[in-house]
Formats: structure tokens, C-alpha cells, sequence
């Protein structure tokens, strides 16, 4: 049941009339909605609820337990968080990881001539479970912080962790922001329902005038890339970025969205990422529940403990946090060195920082916007790098791929491209329209328009365009399988 | 909330409006197409004009390699290829109940290579001619859950997609070769290779069957072709030679004929043809169909 299917919608009315109409109480709502929750993460795989439910119940028990003895009994405290750590990165390397370590193992006894007699595992990893740990990590983390206090109400917890828009694919909500709105009664409130059918229209045009349409072309050229010239695959690079970007961020608005229909705030995933002036920018708009979680819990921890080293201690905090991001999207070595490539990029913005700043000062180059567009355009040209390390299937691919570039310039590869141009290229220039306006706080009112009239035209002439002119045969999501 | 309310049924009588408007011009546009060699003329003309005595029906094999004009001057009847790039058994059956409402054919060749194959293709590109073709109608009513049945009710997403077509048709030649359409060659004899991985899609057998009664019904010559490659598997040569034996089915078996492997210039890729390739192919199939009829 993907969010953007006719079957999802349904469920959704099912789920979000009940809820409002007959459920007057913050319990009440609460059930309904875990109800759902459940229901809803059962469809995608019934087999791994069970796996849900029995760590949502372990990490409700840890952060009693933990608030109990953060008085009482400190070192307890701390153990049990630890535990808790621990218990969500095995979870989590067990599902994720354990197949793809067991495999490179066997290849490394093979490389010395060792026999490997270990089978393929075939462990099925429960779809969002990267997600969903990392909220219950989180929350003991915080618990023991005590930046939050746990709640005591079971369902609420369990609510929080399976909430059904971002259990799949994020974003990755923190206890401290969400749990205090399942506190209270949510109504139905036009501005939420206007807002967050609105949030939804735009993620599905991202989705599927955007990412959909480019998607059958980029997968043609990168899948057999082998076939194709230095034209083609750098057409192919940054509309690969772009498909990425819309296809995560239509996801992202479209969760966001639903949970605002239901009159909940979650956290934001994107902002305007192709707008940034550095790759340190890049990250705090792209992904950025992510990316907010691991520096808040991985790059400060280590920042801190690394602080004798001074900037080496720095650039070894950085590079680790990236390269954590970059494995928390799978277990493939292409993921790893797509982390240390942003790593060290981050490094040397962060090493630079200060000689820009005064190059800028001397040459007045602070609000030059061709020198502010040439550094955009630069950092584009840095992402649009790492996106082809992120699509490729192996080192060996992204090498290969890499090298295609030296056997010259030649045709583009245009089969399927026309409703690229068509479809596609109207999407993205209005995508940028927009996230240009709104960089510069010039919004373009388009369905926030404060004439009534406008902003209706504007609704329909987006949802004419999406069932026209948009790859309407479903397309899963590329953050799913992380 | 009433405004809301309110605000949602104008958006929904402008989207039904925008629906409403788009169906009747994109219908209309579709209906009145000209014959051109683009892929949604070829496909609107053997759906909804065409009539003729012999009738090509497959995918892109039989479009590039029957050229129409050398076997109709061979026979002396009126030849149309009906091949579309991507289509299987499915669009084979449909393209025939489509003539047959129209003519009946003296004889049917089927470019029967492939299409057996998994994969629906590109069928969806049918889905403009949903409620202008009778058979695609049923078709799609049959297959459809009722979600689909749902989107298929909507004009803006029947047509989806046809914008980009119907450009592309705008700079196409016409089509003054019923159908055939040549390649370029690539200068070397093609190799050849066994293989042996034929699964029959059960889903397209009924297909098949309802092909192969349509032409027993109508009392019309069934060929099946089986066209030159470099891969040649093994399983399906030998499913499809069996069914024609059982069923009487007369089968040209072009796959290991030497002329076309010895000779460079007869490829344009590992399954087509090049235009010299067709000429030859055309000329042999024209001699077996001839040879029959008499």
C-alpha cells in the first residue's frame, strides 16, 4: 500500500473519518491511529510485525527503566542505554548487514584459498526498519539525557515508533517533538487539512512528473553504461541527482502531508538542498532528519571525545558521521566510499572555511550572486558525483562508469528521452521556479495564492498535469529499500 | 470546514471539466490520426482502419522484417504489417478480433518469437484506444482490478502519456509501406548462439488459443514465423514447433537458414534485421506463402 496508490487513499479515509468524527479523546485517537499504524505496516510485510511490536514493547520497558534509575542508580542508567544502543545497531546489523558481512567473509577466505561453506542467508529485512530503530534509539538516548521524560502510556509509545505515514521511509521524528502532540485531542482543522492535502498534491507531482519520468531513462543508461558516451552519462548524472532528490522529497512532503491532515507535525526532510552554497550546507538541508539524528548522536558524542586532538579530532568526527550516513543506506561498499567522498569533501570546506571567508571579505564577494550561483553550481557538480558512487551496484560499476567518460563525446542516447522534455523538464523548471523564489524569500504563491481564484486554478492545473502528463504505473520508492 | 468543503467540489468539477474536455479532444485527435509510420498510427490504423487479405501481426521483428510491398507483388494481395516494437500475443490477439470486426483475412502470419515471453511490454500503450476499440475495451476490462477500472474511467488517464506520442507523430513520414519499416546494418555476419530458457507466460496462452480458433472460425490461413537471430533457444523453437504439428499450423522456420548468418550487412542488431536482411527474409517467406497457396 504505497502512498501514492488509490488504495492507500482509501485506507486513509477509512482511517482519518473515524478518527476525527468519532473519536473525541487523545486515548481514543491514539488507539485508532496505532490501529492503523499497525494495520498499515502489516500490509507492506505481516511477517516483520511481530519483530515491531516486540521492540516497540522492549524500548518502552528500557526508557522506564532508564528514567527510574537516572537518579537512583546512574551506572545502571547508562547500561541500559547502552544496551538499548546496542540492541538497536545489532537489530539493525543483523537485518541490514549481517548477509553482506557473512558474504564478503566467505569471499576474503576464497581470496586466500580457504574453502567458504557459508549459504546464502536469505534474511529478509523488514522494510523501514533503519527508520524505526533509529527513533527507538533516540528516545532511550534522550530518556537517558533526560531531555524528555518517557511516556508511561504504552499506546502512545507504540504510536510514536508505527506512526504510518513515516514508519516507511521517514522522516525520522524525534520523542521530544511528536510524543507531546499525541498529548492532546487533535481536531479537524481546515488549516491543517488545507495545508497538508496541498503538502501532499506537490510531493506526488515531484514523484510522479519528476522522479518517475526520469527514472526509466537513467536506469537505462547507468544499468548498461557500458553502451553509452561521456554525453550521455553526464546528461544522466544530474538528472539522476534530481530523480533522487524528488523522488525522496515527494515522498517525504506526501508523509508530511497525511500527518498534518491527521493534525500532526512531523519532522521536515528538505530544504531547497539544490539552493546550498557548500556541501556543509548541502547536508543540513538534505535529509535532514537523518542528518540531524547522527550529528546529534554520533558527531557530538565523538566531537567531544576527539576534542584533545583539536582539528584533527574535527575532521575524524566529520569523516566518521558521514561515512555512518552513508552505510546506514545499506550494506554495499558503494555506500561506504559515497561517505568517505562526502567525508572528505566536508573536510576540506570545514579546512577552507576560514581563507573563503576572507577572500570573500576582501573582494566583496559576500552578496555577489555569479560568485554565490558559481559556488551552488560547484556544490551541484560535488552531489551530482556522489549521486553516481549512490546509483552504482558496485565500486567496480562506479569505476566503470567513470572511465566511459574518457571514450569521448558522441549522440545523446535518446531513446524514451521526448517525454523527458515533455514531462519532465516543465516539472523540474517549475520545481527549481519555486525553490529559487523561496531561497530568496520571494514566494511564488501558486496554491498558497492569496487569491482564492488563483490558488484553485493552480490546484487543478498541478492535478490535470500529474494524471496527464506523470508516470502513473507506480514506481516503489528508492529510500524504501533503506 | 464548509468552505473547505466547498473549495473541494469546485476542484473536482474543474478536474471532471479538465477530464471531460481533455477525453473528447485527445478521442478525437486519436480517431482522425493519419497514416504515418509513427507507433500510435500503426497502432490506431490495425485497430481501427486497415483491412487487407494478408495481415502481419507481432512485435518489432515483424515490423522490420516484412516488407509488405515484396510479398503482396509475390502474391497479389494486399498486405498490411501491423508490428509494433514491445507488443506480444496479447496486442497480436486483439489486432486480429480488430480486423476480423472489419474483414477477414485470407491469411495471417504471426511473427511468433517472443511473443510467449513474461512481461506485459508495452501494452499500456493501448490504454488511448480504451473505449474506441472494442477488443482493447474488453481487454482491459477483463485484466483490469478494480482500481484500474477506476483510473479508466477518468479521460486524463486513459490518454496519459499521448502527448509525447502524438508529437512524435507530427514528425513522422507517412506511411507508404504498409507498415515495414527498414534499418541500417552493421557490417559483420552475425554469430549465433543456443540458448535454452523458454517459459510459455500462461497468462498469453489463452491468447494464443483464442488466435489460433479466430483463424480455424473464420477459415483463415494461420502461419507462424519464426524469424532469423543471433540467439537461438532451443525450448521455444521446439514448444511453438509442436504446437503448430499438433494444431496444423503451417510454420516457417527462418531461424537456422545459413543466407542469413554467411553473409555481413543482414543485421542491424542481435534480433533484427537490417533492410537488405527484410528484402531477403521477405522474399523467402513471399516463396513458402505462394508455394502454399497453390
Amino acid at each position: 500500500m504505497v502512498i501514492n496508490s488509490i488504495t492507500f487513499w482509501l485506507f486513509f479515509a477509512a482511517m482519518a473519518l473515524p478518527y476525527f468524527l468519532c473519536f473525541n479523546q487523545k486515548r481514543s485517537q491514539n488507539v485508532w491511529l496505532l490501529i492503523a499504524s499497525y494495520v498499515f505496516y502489516g500490509w507492506a510485510d505481516w511477517r516483520i510485525l511481530p519483530l515491531l511490536v516486540i521492540v516497540t514493547a522492549v524500548y518502552y520497558g528500557l526508557g522506564l527503566a532508564i528514567a527510574k534509575n537516572n537518579h537512583a542508580n546512574p551506572r545502571r542508567a547508562s547500561s541500559l542505554t547502552t544496551l538499548g544502543v546496542v540492541s538497536g545497531v545489532g537489530i539493525l546489523f543483523y537485518f541490514k548487514y549481517f548477509e553482506f558481512f557473512v558474504r564478503e567473509m566467505a569471499g576474503l577466505f576464497a581470496s586466500f584459498g580457504l574453502p567458504d561453506s557459508i549459504r546464502t542467508l536469505h534474511i529478509v529485512m523488514p522494510i523501514g526498519i533503519s527508520f524505526f530503530t533509529f527513533k527507538l534509539m533516540g528516545y532511550v538516548i534522550e530518556v537517558h539525557r533526560q531531555t524528555i521524560r518517557p511516556t508511561r502510556d504504552a499506546v502512545q509509545f507504540a504510536t510514536f515508533i508505527a506512526f504510518f505515514p513515516t514508519i516507511l521511509s521517514g522522516p525520522i521524528d524525534r520523542a521530544e517533538a511528536f510524543l507531546p502532540q499525541l498529548d492532546e485531542v487533535r481536531h479537524c482543522r481546515v488549516s491543517d487539512v488545507s495545508e497538508g492535502l496541498k503538502r501532499v498534491l506537490w510531493g506526488l507531482f515531484l514523484k510522479v512528473c519528476i522522479a518517475d519520468v526520469i527514472a526509466p531513462w537513467t536506469d537505462a543508461v547507468f544499468l548498461n553504461y557500458q553502451h553509452h558516451n561521456a554525453t550521455t552519462l553526464l546528461v544522466a548524472a544530474p538528472l539522476y541527482l534530481i530523480q533522487l532528490y524528488t523522488d525522496f522529497c515527494g515522498f517525504s512532503e506526501m508523509a508530511i502531508g497525511v500527518a498534518r491532515v491527521l493534525g500532526l507535525r512531523v519532522a521536515e526532510n528538505f530544504q531547497r538542498p539544490f539552493m546550498a552554497k557548500n556541501v556543509a550546507e548541502y547536508w543540513r538541508r538534505w535529509h535532514m532528519s537523518l542528518t540531524t539524528w547522527i550529528t546529534d548522536y554520533v558527531f557530538m558524542p565523538l566531537n567531544i571525545a576527539w576534542r584533545n586532538c583539536g582539528q584533527w579530532g574535527l575532521y575524524a568526527a566529520t569523516l566518521t558521521n558521514l561515512v555512518v550516513i552513508g552505510v546506514w543506506h545499506g550494506a554495499n561498499w558503494t555506500y561506504f566510499w559515497f561517505g568517505v567522498y562526502h567525508g572528505l569533501l566536508l573536510c576540506i570546506v570545514t579546512a577552507l572555511d576560514k581563507r573563503r571567508k576572507r577572500f570573500e571579505k576582501a573582494h566583496h564577494l559576500k552578496n555577489n550572486e555569479p560568485y554565490i550561483w558559481s559556488r551552488r553550481l560547484l556544490t551541484f557538480f560535488c552531489f551530482t558525483l556522489g549521486s553516481v558512487l549512490f546509483r552504482a551496484t558496485s565500486v567496480t560499476d562506479f569505476i566503470g562508469t567513470l572511465a566511459r567518460l574518457g571514450h569521448g563525446f558522441g549522440p545523446l542516447y535518446t531513446e524514451e528521452f521526448s517525454s523527458l522534455v515533455l514531462c519532465a523538464f516543465p516539472a523540474i523548471t517549475l520545481m527549481f521556479l519555486r525553490e529559487w523564489a523561496a531561497e530568496y524569500g520571494r514566494n511564488i504563491h501558486f496554491m498558497h495564492a492569496r487569491d482564492v481564484r488563483l490558488r484553485m486554478v493552480s490546484i487543478v492545473l498541478l492535478i490535470v498535469y500529474i494524471v496527464y502528463a506523470g508516470q502513473l504505473e507506480g514506481q516503489s520508492f528508492i529510500y524504501f529499500q533503506f | 470546514m464548509r468552505k473547505l468543503f466547498i473549495k473541494a467540489l469546485v476542484i473536482l468539477a474543474l478536474v471532471v471539466s479538465f477530464d471531460v474536455v481533455v477525453g473528447l479532444v485527445s478521442r478525437h485527435i486519436i480517431q482522425g490520426l493519419s497514416d504515418k509510420r509513427s507507433q500510435i498510427a500503426t497502432i490506431q490504423q490495425a485497430l481501427l482502419r486497415k483491412q487487407a487479405d494478408v495481415v502481419i501481426l507481432g512485435a518489432s521483428c515483424a515490423k522490420y522484417h516484412y516488407d509488405s510491398r515484396i510479398i503482396a507483388d509475390s502474391l497479389d494481395l494486399s498486405v498490411e504489417n501491423t508490428g509494433v516494437g514491445g507488443m506480444n500475443m496479447v496486442y497480436t490477439d486483439l489486432v486480429l478480433q480488430a480486423f476480423l470486426e472489419r474483414c477477414t483475412p485470407r491469411i495471417v502470419v504471426v511473427d511468433i518469437y517472443g511473443q510467449l515471453d513474461p512481461g506485459e511490454g508495452r501494452l499500456p500503450r493501448l490504454k488511448p484506444f480504451y473505449g474506441i476499440s472494442r477488443p482493447v475495451t474488453a481487454y482491459f476490462d477483463s485484466i483490469s482490478s478494480w482500481q484500474q477500472r477506476l483510473k479508466l474511467c477518468s479521460a486524463l488517464y486513459r490518454y496519459n502519456g499521448t502527448l509525447d506520442l502524438l508529437l512524435r507523430h507530427c514528425f513522422n513520414a507517412p506511411n507508404d509501406s504498409h507498415g515495414f519499416a527498414e534499418m541500417d546494418a552493421i557490417d559483420r555476419c552475425m554469430d549465433t548462439v543456443e540458448v535454452r530458457r523458454f517459459h510459455a507466460d500462461e497468462s498469453k496462452l489463452p491468447h494464443l488459443e483464442h488466435v489460433v480458433s479466430l483463424c480455424r472460425d473464420h477459415d483463415i490461413q494461420l502461419v507462424f514465423v519464426l524469424s532469423p537471430r543471433r540467439e537461438h533457444d532451443i525450448s521455444q523453437e521446439q514448444w511453438i514447433a509442436d504446437l503448430c504439428r499438433k494444431r496444423g499450423i503451417l510454420l516457417i522456420n527462418e531461424l537456422h537458414v545459413p543466407d542469413y548468418y554467411t553473409a555481413p550487412g543482414l543485421f542491424h542488431d542481435d534480433s533484427h534485421l537490417s533492410a537488405a536482411g527484410a528484402h531477403l527474409f521477405s522474399q523467402r517467406v513471399a516463396a513458402c506463402l505462394s508455394e502454399h497457396l497453390r
